[in-house]
C-alpha cells in the first residue's frame, strides 16, 4: 500500500490495488490513514532554528589563525590561481545558460500516458483508440461520447468526463500543471501537497493531498468538489481551503466564492451565489443565515472573513447558535478577526489544524495588516 | 532571522556563493544565516539529540566551505548544501562508534521542545516525537523521502543500500508511525 501511495508499483499492480481499494472499506480506511500520515509529514517544518548560534564555532574551523575578516577578499583559498578562476568563471557563465535551459524544461519533455476509457478522445488532431501520450503544450479533448484517463506522472491520475478540454501545461518533479478549459475532471492525487495544480479561467486548484472533481462551464465558472483531503483554490491573493465533503464555486472575474457543504440546501447554495457574485449582500446574507444548519457552520465561519464589520455580528450570532465556540473565543475577539480565535474555532469545526496553520493563518494575518 | 531579512533571489545567493568561493567568510556567514534552519532540521531529525544535531550542522557547513569549488551552480545552493548535510548525518550514523554508543530513550524527546518557526500544534509535536522513536535506518529513509522529498534511488545511493531496501525501510517506518500515532492521539 505504501508503494501504491507513492505511485511506484508497476501499472498492472497499481490497477489491482486500485480495484481492491474501491471494493474494500477496511483497506480504503487503512489507505486513508496512510495518506493522511504522509500528507502530515510533508508539511512538517523544513526549517528549525538551532537553539544557539553555531557560526562562531564554524568560523573557528574555516578561518586560518592568520586570516582577518577585514580583508577576506585578498585571501586565496587552497592555492586556487586566478587563471583557473577565470576558466571557472567562463564555465560558470556557460553553466548558467545551460541551467536556465534545463530549468525551463529544454532537455526533457516528459509525456503523460493517456488511456481511452470510452469513445475516441483526441490529443490535438490525433484520434486516440487505446493509449497514447500527452506532451507539454498539447490538448486532450473528449467529445459527448468519449472519456479518457490521464496518468499524472507517478503521483496520481485524472479522468476526463465527456466534452472536456484539458491541456498539459508543465511537468516537473515539484510542479505538475494542467489547464482545464471546459468540462469535468476527477483527480486522484497521492503526492505531497502542492505538487499538482489545475488552472481554470476562474483560478488555480492546488492539491493538498486529495481526491476531487473540478468542472468548468461555458462561462468559465468553476465548481470544485473535494472528495477526500483538502484542496486550495487560489486567485491572485485570495485563497480558500476546501476540505473533503465541501465545494466551492468561482467565476473568472471575481474572488473565489464561499465554500459550502455537500449537505447545504439548494436555497442556501442559491443565496450564496447571490452573496458571492451578484452583490445582493444584505438580503442574500440574511437568507444564508436563516438557511444555515450545523452542517453549514464552516460556511458561516468563512463568512466572518467576507463580511463588513456591521454585518459580522449577525454572522457570529448565528454561528454561535449552531456551533458553540471553544473556550477563550469571544464575540469581541472574533469581530476584531483575532487569528488565534479563528484557528481555535475552525478546529472545533473539524478542520485539521495543521493545514490550517500552514495555509490559512498566513492569509488571515496578511489580511489583518 | 526575520522573514524579510531572507535573501530575496537566487541571484543574490549566487553572488554570495561566488564571494565565498573567493574566500569571503562574511558572505559565507550570510549563507549560513540563510540556510542553517534547513540544515539543522534534517540533522536534528537524523540525530539522537540537539547536541549531536549541532555538531552535524557545524560539520556540514565546514565541509561545504571546504568543497565550495565543487558547487557548479547546476542546482540551487540550498539543494547542494542540504545534500552535504544529509551525507554528513548518514556518515555519522554509519560510524561504529556511534552505533555502539547509541541508546535512544523514548522518554528523552527534548530535541523538539524548543521553538520552531511556526507555532507547532499538538499534532505536529506528536508526529516529531514519534519519528524520533523510529529505528535508525527506517527513520533516516522516512525523513529523506517523506519530509525532504528524495527519491528511493537517491536515498539508496546516499545510504549505500538498494532502492528496494529503501522502500522496505519506508514501509516499516510508516507502519510503525501509524501504530504509534494511533496510540498517542
Amino acid at each position: 500500500m505504501s508503494d501504491y501511495l507513492d505511485g511506484t508499483l508497476p501499472a498492472a499492480r497499481q490497477g489491482m490495488v486500485e480495484q481492491h481499494l474501491s471494493g474494500c472499506p477496511a483497506c480504503r480506511a487503512e489507505f486513508e490513514r496512510l495518506h493522511t500520515l504522509v500528507a502530515e509529514l510533508s508539511v512538517l517544518p523544513r526549517s528549525i532554528p538551532p537553539p544557539r548560534n553555531l557560526w562562531e564555532d564554524i568560523e573557528a574551523q574555516i578561518v586560518p589563525p592568520d586570516r582577518t575578516r577585514e580583508a577576506p577578499m585578498r585571501a586565496v583559498r587552497r592555492g586556487f590561481s586566478s587563471w583557473r578562476r577565470l576558466g571557472v568563471a567562463a564555465a560558470v557563465v556557460g553553466l548558467i545558460g545551460l541551467g536556465t535551459f534545463w530549468w525551463r524544461g529544454g532537455l526533457s519533455s516528459p509525456a503523460w500516458e493517456v488511456t481511452a476509457l470510452a469513445g475516441t478522445p483526441h490529443i490535438g488532431e490525433t484520434a486516440l483508440t487505446k493509449t497514447g501520450t500527452l506532451q507539454v503544450g498539447e490538448w486532450l479533448e473528449t467529445d459527448a461520447a468519449s472519456r479518457a484517463r490521464l496518468q499524472v506522472g507517478r503521483i496520481g491520475n485524472v479522468e476526463l468526463a465527456p466534452d472536456t478540454r484539458l491541456q498539459l501545461r508543465e511537468t516537473k518533479a515539484t510542479d505538475h500543471r494542467l489547464a482545464l478549459a471546459q468540462g469535468r475532471i476527477h483527480a486522484r492525487i497521492w503526492a505531497p501537497p502542492r505538487r499538482f495544480f489545475v488552472e481554470t479561467p476562474a483560478g488555480l486548484a492546488v492539491d493538498l493531498g486529495c481526491e476531487y472533481t473540478l468542472e468548468v462551464d461555458d462561462s468559465g465558472t468553476s465548481l470544485l468538489h473535494v472528495l477526500s483531503g483538502y484542496v486550495g483554490f487560489v486567485r491572485a491573493t485570495h485563497e480558500v481551503i476546501v476540505p473533503a465533503g465541501w465545494l466551492v464555486r468561482a467565476r473568472p472575474d471575481r474572488v473565489p466564492g464561499t465554500p459550502f457543504s455537500e449537505a447545504a440546501s439548494p436555497a442556501l447554495r442559491d443565496a450564496l451565489v447571490r452573496f458571492d457574485f451578484e452583490r445582493g449582500d444584505t438580503e442574500a446574507l440574511t437568507e444564508v443565515l436563516s438557511e444555515a444548519r450545523p452542517a453549514d457552520a464552516l460556511t458561516l465561519w468563512e463568512l466572518l472573513w467576507r463580511t463588513e464589520e456591521r454585518e459580522r455580528g449577525r454572522v457570529y450570532d448565528r454561528l454561535v447558535a449552531l456551533v458553540p465556540p471553544p473556550p477563550g473565543v469571544t464575540r469581541t475577539g472574533v469581530l476584531a478577526r483575532d487569528p488565534e480565535m479563528a484557528d481555535a474555532w475552525r478546529q472545533r469545526l473539524g478542520v485539521d489544524v495543521m493545514y490550517w496553520l500552514s495555509y490559512k493563518k498566513k492569509r488571515l494575518l496578511e489580511e489583518q495588516q | 532571522m526575520l522573514l524579510e531579512e531572507r535573501l530575496e533571489t537566487s541571484e543574490e545567493v549566487l553572488v554570495l556563493v561566488r564571494r565565498a568561493q573567493a574566500g569571503d567568510t562574511t558572505a559565507f556567514e550570510r549563507l549560513y544565516e540563510q540556510e542553517v534552519g534547513h540544515v539543522y532540521a534534517v540533522c536534528l531529525r537524523m540525530a539522537t539529540d540537539t547536541r549531536e544535531a549541532e555538531a552535524l550542522t557545524q560539520d556540514a557547513f565546514v565541509r561545504a566551505w571546504q568543497h565550495l569549488d565543487g558547487f557548479r551552480e547546476e542546482s540551487a545552493f540550498s539543494t547542494w548544501l542540504h545534500r552535504i548535510a544529509v551525507n554528513v548525518a548518514l556518515s555519522a550514523q554509519r560510524s561504529a562508534r556511534r552505533r555502539e554508543a547509541r541508546v535512544r530513550s523514548t522518554d528523552d524527546l527534548t530535541p523538539f521542545d524548543h521553538p520552531v518557526p511556526q507555532p507547532a500544534p499538538e499534532a505536529t509535536m506528536d508526529l516529531e516525537k514519534s519519528i524520533a522513536t523510529l529505528p535508525e535506518q527506517a527513520r533516516a529513509v522516512l525523513v529523506l523521502h517523506d519530509i525532504e522529498g528524495y527519491k528511493h534511488a537517491e536515498i539508496g545511493a546516499m545510504m549505500g543500500i538498494a532502492p528496494g531496501t529503501s522502500k522496505a525501510h519506508l514501509h516499516r517506518a510508516r507502519t510503525l508511525l501509524k501504530a504509534r500515532l494511533t496510540g498517542w492521539r
